[in-house]
């Protein structure tokens, strides 16, 4: 059931206060994103500096979680994000996410700035802000084991920024439990903004359910499906499966997607990955899947401590980086946790600086004497530790590809392979042409999660090498099945157990939550969340260019490999974008009628200004 | 003979929590708190559930001021006298498994009783999908081990061993 309590904290003035919202309130929006995200547009006028004191930063887990529903335990940060400008939604799950719930709130909700390095210590009701100059600088999990030493006890939950964070690099991440992220769009470098070191919660409430009775068969037959076929792929090599399986396609973006397919892409493999290095896998809190590899590098220069790797990561430091080691990219991936960054959108601008250095528009003075060539993986690596601390060349970089390259200028700009300020996410939108489409529109930026493409476009339902105006009404039902999956909140990664995804989930938010709803409720749902989020853009200043790819897709045909010759035609791309406003019910130019709004009750979202 | 209990095999353990939500189900909600099986991670990748492990001389049993922690003589499962107890906590503290939990609401020990509720099925082991949880004694678990080295076809890969 709905908790219908929002906890509400202001830095500046040190108080916190809880709000009552009522279940009927927050059902339209389900938890997690679409509640973080209409927290976000009630609360934050148009125009607000994303860093600036009176900044929303929002946390919103789901209705399952601290239930058994399987992946259940996951919760959304949602602020406007200081990369693009525009919504910052970002999940992370495992036991922080039950765990404030069990503390008694459906969501966090932070304003103001602290006058000095804080963390927010909530236990129940009880909610102290307590000083953290001891924690400045310390990494992402250090912070976290430091506060369970500190708070007395393993219950006690984290959700930390790490020194990159601090420093508000524009794609500072949120870490939790060891190793999970509230990953994109650079929420750490809000949390940072506020002088907020960490979150960490601890919860002693039971959570009910409405229909226990009812509820506890169908959680039984839903983790029993956890481990079946459908879930295989994530329970045996994990994500990274997606490095030959790209490769294959053509679509394995490399050297900063000059190529889409990597000669070195057997020895970056998940294959490889698993035998080498991947030494257990372990789950997230209140999940039957366990889906999580964790990899170690025992020994020599690239030795660390165990960490989670999954293909986006991945990718982002080894073929874009023309890197062929893996033990160079477990390290990578490890150094972007500890300090707290996204790694897409880290090792994306390390791709994107080297680019600059071999076509000589950084040079190895403007690089602190650094040559990162493509395939040089210590100077990636040791660029990737100076934006963590915004040290010389770092500081740029510590802006993303395309602040950077708006500085470098020079033409740079064609190759930061971002849209809306966001890094893209590992799938080349020239031979997935979905894909391409996705990241144009996606509300976030050059996403794979929000708006995922890449699935009809991988699984051969559609010709991928070429546009057409069957995308947009293919692109709108995915996308809402996302916002539902990423609201309710359930993992992407059981989306296909579900023949009749809607009435099914539909009927489990009832039993949980107590409250009558249907498939079509929860469809519209879907469609109210993606819409909102838009209308969020419009607000903080979304026009049309904003929908359009990187000159690099548009005017480079593919060297090599399976999708040679292939670009993205500038026509080919507007027909499916207008396909997709039209599937969307919005106009022409992009924009949402007053009509779509109200029939989504989204009445007064609408208004600019 | 020896009886069984439940017992948690580390290396297919993930750590889900899910058997701590389903022991706590019993109290009509869900809550780690309540749960008799408690879940252990050491960062990065220690993993291990604990319930009681029916001692033949149980230290709860010994530890206890007014004798309200009892043997179960057909189960084996510690019988808590709940009038008696005060929630002292000595018994929690004697356990060297850390497998006595006091019940926060009512302020009285409450152990693993291997759900007698449910005629042999307990909640923990029928929710671990992972079937690292079962209802055994550690004979036979060895059997079981012994007889996965050889299905295996080799000695398995001491891949559990990570981070130590």
């Amino acid at each position: 059931m709905y908790l219908e309590r929002i906890l509400c904290v202001d830095l500046t003035e040190r108080r916190s206060w809880v709000e009552t919202m009522e279940a009927r309130r927050i059902q339209p929006y389900l938890g997690g994103v679409g509640l973080g995200t209409r927290l976000l547009m009630d609360r934050l006028p148009a125009g607000a500096d994303p860093l600036g004191a009176p900044a929303v930063l929002a946390f919103a887990p789901g209705v399952f979680a601290g239930t058994p529903v399987a992946t259940g335990g996951k919760h959304a940060v949602v602020a406007k994000s200081p990369l693009t400008g525009m919504i910052g939604d970002s999940l992370s799950g495992s036991f922080w996410s039950h765990t404030l719930r069990r503390a008694g709130y459906d969501a966090l909700v932070i304003t103001g700035r602290a006058d000095e390095l804080v963390i927010l210590a909530i236990y129940d009701d009880q909610v102290q802000i307590r000083p953290a100059a001891h924690l400045a600088g310390r990494s992402t999990f250090d912070t976290e084991a430091a506060l369970q030493a500190e708070l007395g006890s393993d219950q006690v939950r984290v959700s930390a920024i790490g020194p990159a964070g601090e420093r508000m690099v524009r794609f500072a991440c949120i870490a939790n439990d060891h190793g999970r992220m509230a990953g994109r769009a650079g929420l750490g470098a809000v949390m940072g903004s506020k002088n907020l070191k960490a979150v960490a919660v601890r919860g002693s409430h039971t959570i009910r359910v409405a229909d226990m009775e009812a509820l506890e068969p169908l959680v039984l037959e839903l983790a029993r499906s956890c481990q079946e076929p459908m879930t295989y792929k994530y329970r045996t090599l994990g994500t990274p499966s997606n490095v030959l399986m790209l490769n294959r396609l053509g679509a394995l973006p490399t050297r900063n997607y000059q190529q889409t397919t990597f000669e070195g892409a057997e020895k970056i493999s998940g294959e490889r990955l698993n035998q080498d290095y991947v030494v257990r896998l372990v789950a997230c809190a209140g999940c039957p899947v366990g889906c999580e590899h964790l990899a170690l590098v025992r020994a020599g220069t690239f030795a660390g401590a165990p960490t989670r790797i999954d293909y986006e990561p991945l990718y982002a430091v080894s073929s874009l980086w023309g890197v062929d080691d893996l033990a160079a990219a477990v390290r990578a991936v490890e150094i972007a946790g500890q300090t707290g960054m996204d790694a897409i959108s880290a090792g994306g601008t390390v791709a994107w600086a080297m680019e600059c250095f071999e076509r000589g528009l950084l040079s190895r003075f403007d690089l602190d004497g650094l040559e990162p060539r493509f395939g040089n993986a210590a100077a990636g690596i040791a660029l990737l530790e100076k934006i963590a601390r915004r040290e010389g060349i770092g500081d740029l970089l510590a802006e993303g590809t395309r602040r950077a390259a708006e500085q470098v200028g020079q033409g740079s700009l064609d190759f930061a392979m971002q849209v809306k300020g966001l890094e893209m996410a590992g799938y080349d939108p020239r031979s997935l042409k979905t894909m391409g489409l996705s990241y144009a529109v996606g509300v976030r930026g050059a996403c794979h999660n929000r708006s995922p493409g890449y699935i009809p476009d991988t699984q051969s339902a559609v010709d991928r090498f070429k546009g057409g105006p069957e995308r947009g009404p293919l692109l709108v039902d995915l996308e809402n099945r996302a916002a539902v999956l990423d609201s309710l909140v359930v993992c992407k990664f059981i989306r296909g157990l579900f023949d009749d995804f809607y009435s099914q989930v539909a009927h489990i938010y009832h039993l949980v939550t107590g409250l009558d709803t249907s498939l079509q409720e929860m469809a519209t749902a879907g469609e109210r969340i993606c819409t909102l989020k838009k209308a969020f853009n419009i607000r903080q200043g979304w026009t049309a260019a904003d929908d359009w790819l990187p000159a690099r897709a548009l005017r480079e045909p593919i060297p090599s490999g399976p999708g040679r010759g292939v670009h993205m035609e500038e026509t080919e791309l507007r027909e499916m974008i207008a396909s997709y406003y039209a599937a969307r019910g919005w106009t022409a130019e992009g924009l949402i009628p007053r009509e779509k709004l109200e029939e989504l009750g989204l009445d007064s979202d609408g208004e600019v200004g | 003979m020896q009886k069984p209990f439940i017992i948690c095999r580390p290396e297919k353990c993930t750590g889900c929590q899910l058997c701590e939500m389903a022991c706590s189900s019993r109290y009509g909600g869900y809550n780690p708190l309540l749960s008799h099986i408690r879940l252990v991670r050491l960062p990065p990748a220690h993993i291990l559930s604990i319930a009681c492990r029916l001692c033949d001389e149980p230290t709860c049993v010994a530890a206890c001021p007014r004798q309200c922690i009892s043997v179960d003589g057909a189960s084996g499962t510690m019988i808590v006298d709940k009038d008696g107890c005060t929630g002292c906590g000595w018994c929690v503290e004697a356990c060297e498994f850390g497998a006595v939990t006091i019940d926060p609401a009512e302020r009285v020990v409450s152990m693993c009783n291997l759900c007698a509720d449910r005629d042999g099925q307990p909640r923990c082991v029928q929710i671990c999908v992972y079937g690292a949880l079962s209802l055994s004694t550690p004979a036979d678990v060895a059997e079981q081990r012994r007889r996965e080295l050889l299905q295996a076809g080799a000695l398995p890969e001491l891949r559990t061993r990570a981070g130590e």
